[in-house]
């Protein structure tokens, strides 16, 4: 509606040019559009990955903590078979 | 010079209507009978394939220290056929994975499989982020199994190898649940593999199940360190050790010499997997006594304050041969207390006559030998307890004594949890609950309800405090005595029958010890079996000096762990 009143009040030369425009942006926003999809998806699973991640190495540093305070590893310190 | 041109055209026009048909022919053929072909490759470009593993259950102790657990690892490898110049790549590649270029090298170009060829297992975030950037070099990541406690609770929880093997333990009984479900994403994959957006998937991502066990990892590091020690000294050919809760017959520790690293299994001896504790069968010895004399007590065979002649230590009859005392002792009258105090196989012999087979066997058969436990762990031997309709009169006067009788370690342990629980019906179990990926718990296991008595409370206390705190205290066990507890319990010291001709070996024993403290309230029963000491060396052999202190310092160091109050004796 906006967009109509400019082109009503413009002058007529500059009319052609901002239908032109008007209808590229519309493209562009369209194409872009049609691409978020996939574009959230890819960084939904990007995002899952490096969630993966970061619990993977949650989990080893659980392991390296479970490997220092563990009964046989400590009694190995203090000398035990 | 028209008609000229006419032709040229016609020409021109003809060799175009060819080239078009061609053109047709060619589209028609390859899209009629290469269609699948190329919709093959096609789709193989737009598509990328994620085979999602699932994450192997944990295995915790009781108290929720990790066993076992799963971690991504990164395998970084090379696919030989895409190397062009494999003495660049490995040279390149040795001062980032610090391996030396010519064994990468000698890797690449030996291999067999043109495809895949591993350079490093287990490699670390820079490495393989430096790695996956040379052409042909590619990272992996799957599961890796950690063993915290390695070699100390290696036969309870097992193992899994790297190629998803499992051959003992917990690892391989549950391995159903422990495994869980993997699922396979196909999604469409930009030029450069990215994931655009999901075409397919198929099965669901499940991690497996996590399994909390009623071992105590303190507990079983006692036993574990203990056991090694006197296994070492005596040069044994194997030895067991499993401590219980009196009351509930759950499994606190249970170790098996020799034992394996579970984190490292290339090149062991498969025989070391075999858990010793559940599949090992031998005649008990001694060991048995106090089951049987509990057995007769309770039926009625003879009473507490009964005198039994032990024929001065010489006792032979006709279809029974001839039975002597241990160590040639010599005893006349003795009461039940006396008998198992002194450890006397003819008053044992003579209970079991007076007994009668029947009685014997039924009783032996309520006490669960003769039969699987039915522990959580796979393998378990029976044992072996002769119907008594195939019983001789040798039978009805050794096997009070513990030969012709073959036991496991864990049906002694029950057997003696039923003494120390009043005569209770007790099952020996190791696995406390299993919880599932969101932590909800999804079984449970509930301490046996007091019912189902397979001796009467009282024959069992008596047992307990009276004849079995005896042994202890004046008998054949002194070295499991404790300063701070009452200790009960009964040495065994069986010989091993030859396996080339009949008879015993005079070399080969099995010296067993089980105790458990405090007599008026059991809290905890040790059982501990060395099999095959070497005599030779000269510092016994006997259940009461090779098996009894080892008994002894678990029991100690498990009543300080668990924190039972101390008595005064």
């Amino acid at each position: 509606m906006t967009f109509f009143i400019i082109g009503c009040i413009m002058r007529p030369q500059f009319r052609f040019v901002f239908v032109v425009l008007y209808f590229t942006a519309v493209l562009i926003f369209t194409v872009y559009l049609r691409s978020a999809n996939n574009r959230i998806f890819y960084k939904l699973y990007a995002q899952e990955s490096e969630q993966g991640r970061l619990i993977q190495e949650l989990t080893h540093k659980q392991l390296e903590v479970e490997n220092l305070i563990n009964p046989a590893a400590v009694s190995q310190r203090f000398g035990g078979p | 010079m028209y008609e000229k041109s006419v032709r040229i055209i016609i020409l021109l026009l003809s060799l175009l209507i060819l080239a078009f048909l061609s053109l047709a022919g060619r589209c028609f053929y390859l899209q009629f009978f290469q269609s699948e072909h190329y919709v093959d490759i096609s789709s193989n470009q737009l598509r990328a394939r994620f085979i999602q593993k699932p994450q192997r259950g944990v295995i915790l102790d009781c108290r929720g220290r990790v066993l076992a657990a799963s971690g991504k690892s990164q395998t970084i490898f090379a696919e030989p056929r895409a190397i062009r110049e494999p003495e660049t790549t490995a040279t390149e590649l040795a001062p980032i994975l610090n391996i030396e270029a010519m064994d990468i090298y000698k890797l690449i170009m030996q291999s067999n499989n043109r495809g895949f060829v591993e350079i490093k297992f287990d490699a670390d975030v820079k490495e393989c982020a430096a790695a996956r950037k040379y052409y042909g070099i590619g990272v992996e990541s799957d599961w890796q199994r950690h063993y915290p406690m390695g070699r100390v609770a290696s036969h309870v929880v097992g193992f899994v190898s790297r190629y998803n093997h499992c051959l003992c333990g917990i690892e391989l009984e549950y391995d159903k649940q422990l495994m869980g479900s993997g699922a396979q994403n196909i999604l469409f994959a930009d030029v450069r593999r990215r994931p655009i957006r999901p075409k397919q998937q198929t099965g669901i991502l499940t991690a497996g199940v996590g399994i909390i066990l009623t071992l105590d990892a303190a507990i079983q590091q006692f036993a574990w360190s203990e056991l090694v020690r006197q296994f070492e000294s005596y040069e044994a050919e194997s030895a067991v050790a499993i401590v219980a809760s009196a009351k509930t017959g759950a499994i606190l520790g249970m170790v098996s010499l020799p034992d394996f690293e579970p984190n490292d299994i290339s090149g062991i001896d498969p025989n070391t997997f075999r858990n010793c504790a559940i599949t090992n069968q031998y005649e008990p010895g001694s060991i048995l006594k106090p089951i049987a004399a509990a057995i007769a007590i309770d039926n009625g065979t003879v009473n507490i304050h009964e005198k039994i002649f032990c024929e001065n230590g010489d006792y032979r009859g006709k279809g029974f041969g001839r039975i002597g005392e241990y160590g040639n002792n010599i005893f006349a009258d003795l009461t039940v207390r006396g008998i198992l105090v002194n450890s006397s196989n003819i008053g044992m012999a003579k209970i079991g006559q007076r007994m009668g087979k029947d009685k014997l066997y039924n009783g032996l058969r309520l006490f669960g030998f003769g039969k699987k436990v039915g522990v959580d762990l796979p393998g378990e031997a029976g044992g072996l307890l002769r119907p008594a309709s195939d019983w001789t009169g040798y039978s009805i006067t050794r096997i009070p004594f513990g030969q012709e009788i073959s036991v496991t370690a864990i049906q002694l342990i029950r057997a003696f949890c039923i003494l120390s629980s009043g005569g209770r019906a007790v099952e020996p179990f190791l696995v406390k609950a299993m919880v599932d990926s969101t932590g909800e718990i999804i079984k449970l296991r509930q301490s046996s309800p007091a019912v189902g008595y397979i001796i009467k409370p009282e024959v069992a206390k008596w047992i307990v405090t009276e004849a079995l705190v005896g042994v202890v205290n004046e008998g054949t066990g002194k070295r499991a005595a404790l300063e701070k507890w009452q200790v009960f319990g009964k040495t065994g010291t069986a010989n091993i029958a030859k396996s080339e001709e009949r008879g015993y070996s005079e070399r080969d024993y099995v010296a067993s010890f089980v105790a458990g403290a405090p007599a008026e309230e059991p809290e905890v029963v040790v059982l501990v079996s060395i099999y095959k000491p070497n005599t030779r060396l000269g510092k016994g052999y006997t259940g009461g000096t090779v098996a009894a202190p080892v008994a002894a310092k678990i029991l100690e160091k498990t009543l300080t762990y668990l924190r039972v109050p101390e008595q005064a004796l």
